[in-house]
């Protein structure tokens, strides 16, 4: 066992100690979809977006019995029923290799409010509960796992949030995370963290105190099924309190929930979640049942020219290797796009800078597909490339060697669509 | 449509969904404007029995009272009547339907009908060093047989219960001050009750450090040579009574007052507290 992997089972087996938590909203929210639409849902992996990579996210939570709720005639909990329907509009950016940030903006859009009879607590006015900017930095790892810092704020918008009380400044989120991939297709992430609130003073007549510093934590597999394009998401996340304070009369301070969904990848750009969840511990705003649904669209990079790039080291003796992305070509296509020349200046001027012995010219692509057809692919837009380098740029044909790798040699996970972008290359490799 | 037309859109759309108003929360206590809904008709606000709200009342049942809490440069006194002289009056009316809380925990507070739970002026819960002042009428209810009786106090922490001696003045029965546990405390006064006795009582009790509570009135009817005596009287214990099972929130009936039970001894119903027609405001707003 590496020691990435011995890292990640301490990691879980701390974590199954406490109690699971990833509860980073505000006190009446506790799904929150990370806002780079990268691997899981709410729970983070340690991969960022890549520089000019964009995501927008929007998700739909109807949750039940999420709200606080007391029967004073018993001081336990009543047959109080609730709904809450919310929605998490967010969005992404990669700024440098190793470093994203995002925004998001939750806001409860219906409700309702049945047997109401006891003491409890519900939104009077619908609209946006929070703004919530965050940035991730990932410090270590590569392209099968790795570990990140995550830092986010809390900016309340909720009037009157008993679990915020009167006057709170924002809540600052802290988060170490640690992710890694197994066999190309299945991958694991545990995310703990502290939640340093500023919680102003209980809302005069209100049951419940303000909420202090918290721990949080969560973890987070998936199973990736290549066929589908699909990844099956199961996650479990929580909070509990860092400080003493008076128990929450309605609720435990303690809760943890898990949920279990999936996500769909439509198009390179578009990839669909469905999923339900529940509580494991009736904590603060955790449901009885909740049923989430949300769509991420990507774009990019909107800055940054995608050329022929040097792979750092190639490995062997006497060999250098150059790679670019599939924008040489159209979509599905072995037609290269207007322009391609341009992309590949880099590589020409290489070859011819000195002597070499061969080139040659490797297709890529990601998973999404039968294998003889993205092998076929990938060798026909190899082949197109070899032709314009004999035909335009003199080179011999005989120094050049094309293959069609398909998606057999995959260099990032297959699993988002960052990584079937990184996938989706021709590598040329040239010796001297 | 052009990928980049429909990335422009998607950006503006993003925009303006995002803009929403803020989301406005409650603890059903205040209204649109985020003031405090009162639904009683004028006064204060009212604090239906935060103990008891199964019964079905009446308008002229039940006891009505007030609430008194300390402010942190206060001692924490350990008299109830220290709580009613020096402490400080809530503006809400009190209303309960009957004296009759066994040991249990005592962690959310007063509501009022608004919704509201009372909070001192630090804006901490009142679940902890606030005293009561509650006055009724005790009569006979219909199983009641007229004749002698003994009264009792089952209280965690102090109380007092006192009687109208019949000429305005109110003469002090059960005294059973201090900080305790759950403790029986005997009068040592015979009370004649007939069918037409209507017995003005004033009854305080006070909570020192949270949680345990308890205050039960107790009486038993006692024959001419019955001695005014129990067992029980002046013995104590936070589980020697009533056990309280935090899993189900019940207080469990323990053998000593099982025994009292068996001895005559029960707790006073709303039947045998009588307010002023239509003055107890919770017979409405239950």
């Amino acid at each position: 066992m590496n020691s990435f992997a011995r890292l990640l089972v301490i990691t879980a087996a701390l974590l199954s100690s406490f109690a699971f938590a990833n509860v980073v909203g505000v006190g009446t929210q506790n799904f929150n979809p990370v806002t780079d639409g990268l691997d899981y849902v709410t729970v983070q992996s340690s991969k960022t977006l890549s520089p000019g990579n964009i995501n927008i996210g929007g998700f739909l939570n109807y949750s039940v019995n999420s709200l606080p709720y007391l029967d004073t005639s018993v001081q336990s909990k009543t047959r109080f029923n609730d709904t809450l329907l919310s929605s998490d509009l967010n969005a992404g950016i990669g700024i440098l290799r190793r470093l994203d940030a995002g925004i998001s903006f939750p806001a409860v859009l219906t409700q309702s409010v049945n047997d109401d009879t006891g003491v409890h607590g519900q939104f009077i006015n619908k609209g946006g509960t929070e703004i919530r900017p965050n940035a991730k930095y990932r410090f270590l790892g590569g392209d099968d796992g790795g570990v990140a810092a995550v830092f986010s704020v809390n900016f309340q918008r909720t009037v009157n949030d008993p679990y915020s009380g009167t006057d709170a400044g924002p809540t600052y989120n802290f988060e170490l995370v640690a992710d890694r991939t197994f066999a190309n297709r299945i991958t694991a992430a545990v995310n703990f963290g502290y939640r340093k609130r500023n919680s102003g003073t209980p809302i005069a007549g209100d049951i419940i105190e303000p909420l202090k510093d918290q721990y949080i934590a969560s973890a987070a597999a998936s199973y990736l099924f290549q066929s589908t394009d699909t990844k099956l998401v199961g996650e479990i996340f929580g909070a509990w309190p860092a400080q003493s304070q008076n128990p929450n009369p309605t609720r435990s301070m303690t809760s943890a929930e898990m949920l279990i969904g999936m996500k769909h990848d439509f198009t390179t750009r578009l990839a669909a979640h469905i999923g339900v969840g529940t509580e494991l511990i009736q904590g603060v705003s955790s449901p009885d049942f909740r049923a989430y649904t949300g769509l991420n669209y990507t774009f990019g990079p909107v800055w940054g020219r995608n050329t022929v790039t040097k792979v750092e080291s190639s490995g062997v003796a006497q060999q250098e290797t150059f790679s670019v992305g599939n924008i040489l070509f159209k979509f599905d296509s072995a037609e290269m796009v207007p322009g391609f020349e341009a992309s590949l200046s880099v590589l020409v001027e290489e070859l011819h800078k000195a002597p070499f012995k061969t080139i040659t010219i490797e297709g890529h692509t990601d998973s999404v597909g039968k294998p003889a057809y993205n092998k076929d692919l990938s060798l026909r837009r190899a082949n197109a490339i070899r032709d314009y380098l004999i035909n335009s740029a003199n080179i011999p044909a005989s120094k050049i060697i094309t293959y069609g790798r398909g998606s057999e040699f995959p260099i990032a996970d297959n699993g988002n669509y960052q990584g079937r972008q990184a996938n989706r290359r021709v590598e040329f490799k040239i010796e001297r | 449509m052009k990928t980049a037309q429909i990335q422009a859109l998607i950006a503006i759309g993003f925009l303006g969904l995002t803009a929403c108003a803020p989301a406005k929360f409650s603890m059903n206590g205040l209204d649109s404007n985020g003031n405090p809904t009162v639904t009683s008709t004028g006064g204060p606000p009212v604090i239906c029995d935060p103990f008891d709200s199964t019964n079905i009342i009446s308008a002229t049942s039940g006891l009505q009272g007030s609430i008194y809490y300390l402010d942190a440069s206060q001692p924490r006194y350990t008299n109830s009547i220290d709580y009613i002289n020096n402490g400080h009056k809530v503006n809400a009316d009190l209303f309960m339907n009957s004296v009759n809380v066994p040991t249990r925990i005592f962690s959310y507070g007063f509501v009022t009908d608004g919704g509201l739970t009372l909070v001192d002026n630090s804006n901490q819960l009142l679940v902890e060093y606030f005293g009561l002042k509650l006055d009724s009428k005790i009569k006979l209810g219909a199983s009641d047989d007229e004749g002698d009786y003994q009264l009792a106090l089952l209280a965690d922490d102090g109380a007092t219960l006192s009687l109208d001696d019949g000429s305005g003045t109110f003469q002090q029965i059960v005294g059973d001050e201090g900080e305790h546990p759950t403790q029986f405390a005997c009068a040592s006064h015979v009370l004649s009750m007939d069918r037409q006795s209507r017995i003005p009582i004033d009854l305080t009790y006070f909570q020192g450090p949270r949680y345990h509570i308890a205050l039960m009135m107790l009486w038993r009817k006692i024959s001419a040579p019955q001695s005014l005596s129990d067992k029980e009287c002046g013995n104590s214990g936070n589980d020697y009574f009533f056990s309280f099972d935090q899993t189900t929130g019940k207080s469990v009936a323990q053998p000593a007052y099982l025994g009292l039970l068996m001895r005559g001894w029960k707790p006073l119903s709303a039947e045998n507290f009588e307010l002023q027609s239509g003055s107890n405001k919770c017979a409405t707003t239950h």
